[in-house]
């Protein structure tokens, strides 16, 4: 998929498949009339290698919106977000956590750590496309400042 | 006067004519006379005879008199003794024999009274001697008694001076600490010198078993000088006891909160899967849905109701897991804003309901605040979900059943608990009313949870078709007393 211009670039780390799909499949229920890219990655490392287009991800195009989940193999979200948000080039992409987690203590932690928003995944499908949809303004909302 | 008893009287007298004098004179004084002439004559009285006072001439000179009265008082030295001399010679021989009580008459001052006089000497004399004896003995009972006391104790008992020298250990001492109390002298300086006050020491036994004591000291006075008493208790049993106790204590703490981090864990993990299989079936309604008959689609939502229902028991489990885990102190507080609070919460179901609600003004408890209100909010929801239909009226009492301890009550007039299912209704996901009560089980237990946390009682009164009480109790202040 190249960088094209209208639609969303979504960016997935999660090492959870059926989230992933459900994700996916949540976007595909808003039709929504920009249409989207949706790229995945299952831990913090290969997310890292996106973002910074290392190796076989050189052609992959740059996020405007990234789903970030906490709990994963490897470099968690956690260390992710820290990372991302050090880095000059990335910092300004809108990095919405999207965990299970409700423990208040993970919600302040990622908020010193400048998530722009934290989402508890969504128990139905009804939820899901609620959350998409509000994905959807925050991605396009960038849309209009580049 | 008073009748007093004769006393029989030994005269020995080896001289016939000086014998009847003698009897006549004694009887005039009213003693019973034995007469004897010689040593095997008297024996034989004696021994058959209550004999009070033996006289007995030696004053004829003759070694025969002299030799009987010498072997008689060899055998009966505890009888008092007149002896009848003539001179100070006799006298000399009379000292040397083994008389205590012994009275020396001078034979030519030989009167009744004299004699009578005599026999009260010597018998007097015998009788203070016999006080004197038996005090003595019971002088020996008494301090024998004492003796044992301490030296049978089981206790160690040991007393030391200024300097920590062990003026006495008693043999239970002697057995635990060394025969001179030696592996007791390292302790000994650091023992209290305060009347009353008292510590706690270890050591090890021979086998290097470690021993655990128990010391109280008092000042004492022996024999003149300051010193102190120590009764040293062997606690080792009692210690290890505590020990184990408090081990036992911690491990139960440990396995509550592994228990308690493992229903949240188990919770929220088990969440996962569920948002998933209700996420899917969603989306199956949503793409198929012109595809699949009644029957499908009765299944779908059949499939969903359960996942929700599911949700709702995950998410009371993990409320009720949280309970403890996630706490404030407890401190003196307003358990009536803790009633307006639940009140609060359940607006919507009072109003729905019509529920008449009687409240008592309810005083301040020792508390977690928020979890009282949680308790309540419980509780009265309870009683309104299963009050009568038509006519539903709940009320919060309370009463101060002991001196720092209050029970609250909530009663419902609904359909009542039928005493053989009350046993069950505190335990997590026990429903009685499944079909016509909707729940999740878990609300009593979250509620006897509470109840316990706090370290008061909950408990039911019901009678089927009139109506349940549910009580509990709160502490007025904390356990130790005083607001803090």
């Amino acid at each position: 998929m190249t960088e094209e211009k209208g639609k969303i670039n979504v960016f997935m780390v999660d090492d959870n498949p059926d989230d992933i799909e459900l994700t996916l499949e949540a976007f595909r229920e808003t039709q929504s009339e920009y249409g989207f890219s949706f790229d995945v990655a299952q831990d913090g490392i290969e997310a890292m290698d996106y973002l910074r287009k290392n190796g076989d991800f050189a052609s992959r195009p740059t996020p405007d919106i990234i789903l970030l989940d906490l709990n994963m193999p490897r470099m968690n979200g956690f260390e992710v977000l820290a990372e991302l948000k050090k880095d000059p080039e990335l910092k300004n992409i809108p990095v919405v956590i999207l965990s299970i987690s409700q423990n208040p203590d993970d919600m302040k932690r990622v908020n010193e750590l400048n998530a722009n928003s934290y989402i508890v995944k969504p128990m139905n499908m009804e939820d899901y496309i609620i959350v998409v949809k509000k994905l959807e303004m925050v991605a396009t909302s960038c849309f209009f400042s580049k | 006067m008073e009748e007093k008893p004769k006393i029989n009287v030994l005269l020995l007298e080896s001289d016939p004519g000086d014998a009847e004098v003698l009897c006549e004179l004694l009887t005039a004084a009213n003693y019973n006379v034995f007469s004897a002439s010689e040593y095997d004559e008297s024996v034989e009285i004696i021994e058959n005879n209550p004999v009070g006072v033996v006289v007995a001439d030696v004053s004829t000179g003759s070694h025969k008199g002299m030799s009987a009265v010498r072997k008689l008082s060899e055998s009966f030295n505890r009888l008092p003794w007149v002896v009848l001399t003539t001179f100070d010679a006799q006298e000399m021989d009379v000292q040397r024999l083994r008389m205590p009580s012994r009275y020396l008459l001078f034979k030519h001052r030989v009167n009744e009274e004299s004699l009578q006089e005599a026999i009260m000497q010597a018998v007097g004399h015998r009788d203070l001697l016999d006080q004197l004896e038996h005090s003595k003995e019971s002088l020996v009972a008494s301090e024998n008694r004492f003796r044992t006391i301490i030296e049978r104790n089981a206790d160690v008992i040991v007393i030391f001076d200024k300097q920590s020298n062990i003026r006495y250990i008693n043999p239970s001492g002697k057995f635990l600490f060394g025969e001179d109390g030696g592996k007791l002298l390292p302790q000994i300086r650091e023992f209290p010198i305060i009347s009353g006050q008292g510590m706690m020491f270890s050591d090890e036994d021979d086998e290097g078993r470690q021993r655990h004591w128990d010391v109280r000291v008092v000042v004492i006075d022996w024999t003149g000088e300051l010193c102190f008493l120590g009764t040293i208790r062997d606690v080792t049993d009692w210690k290890n006891a505590e020990h184990e106790f408090r081990k036992a204590f911690v491990q139960l703490e440990r396995s509550n909160k592994d228990l308690e981090t493992f229903a949240y864990v188990a919770s929220h993990d088990l969440q996962e899967p569920l948002r998933t299989v209700s996420s899917f079936l969603g989306l199956l309604q949503r793409r198929f849905s012109e595809q699949l008959n009644d029957q499908a689609k009765h299944y779908i939502s059949r499939a969903v109701k359960a996942t929700l229902r599911m949700q709702e028991m995950i998410l009371s489990l993990l409320d009720y897991s949280r309970l403890t885990t996630q706490t404030q102190a407890f401190k003196l507080k307003s358990v009536e804003e803790a009633l307006d609070l639940a009140l609060e919460n359940l607006e919507g179901a009072i109003s729905s309901s019509g529920a008449v609600i009687e409240r008592d003004k309810l005083p301040d408890a020792w508390c977690e605040q928020n979890q009282i209100a949680r308790l309540l909010q419980n509780l009265i929801g309870n009683a309104i979900k299963f009050s009568d239909k038509d006519n539903p009226r709940i009320e919060i009492r309370v009463s101060k059943i002991e001196d720092k301890i209050y029970r609250f009550s909530v009663s419902d007039n609904g359909i009542g608990i039928e005493s053989q299912f009350i046993p069950r209704i505190f335990v997590v996901f026990q429903r009685l009313n499944r079909e016509n009560y909707p729940g999740t089980g878990i609300g009593l237990a979250m509620c006897k949870k509470i109840v316990e946390y706090h370290g008061g009682r909950i408990w039911v009164e019901s009678e089927p078709g009139k109506g349940s009480t549910f009580y509990f109790t709160l502490r007025a202040e904390s356990r130790k007393g005083g607001i803090e």
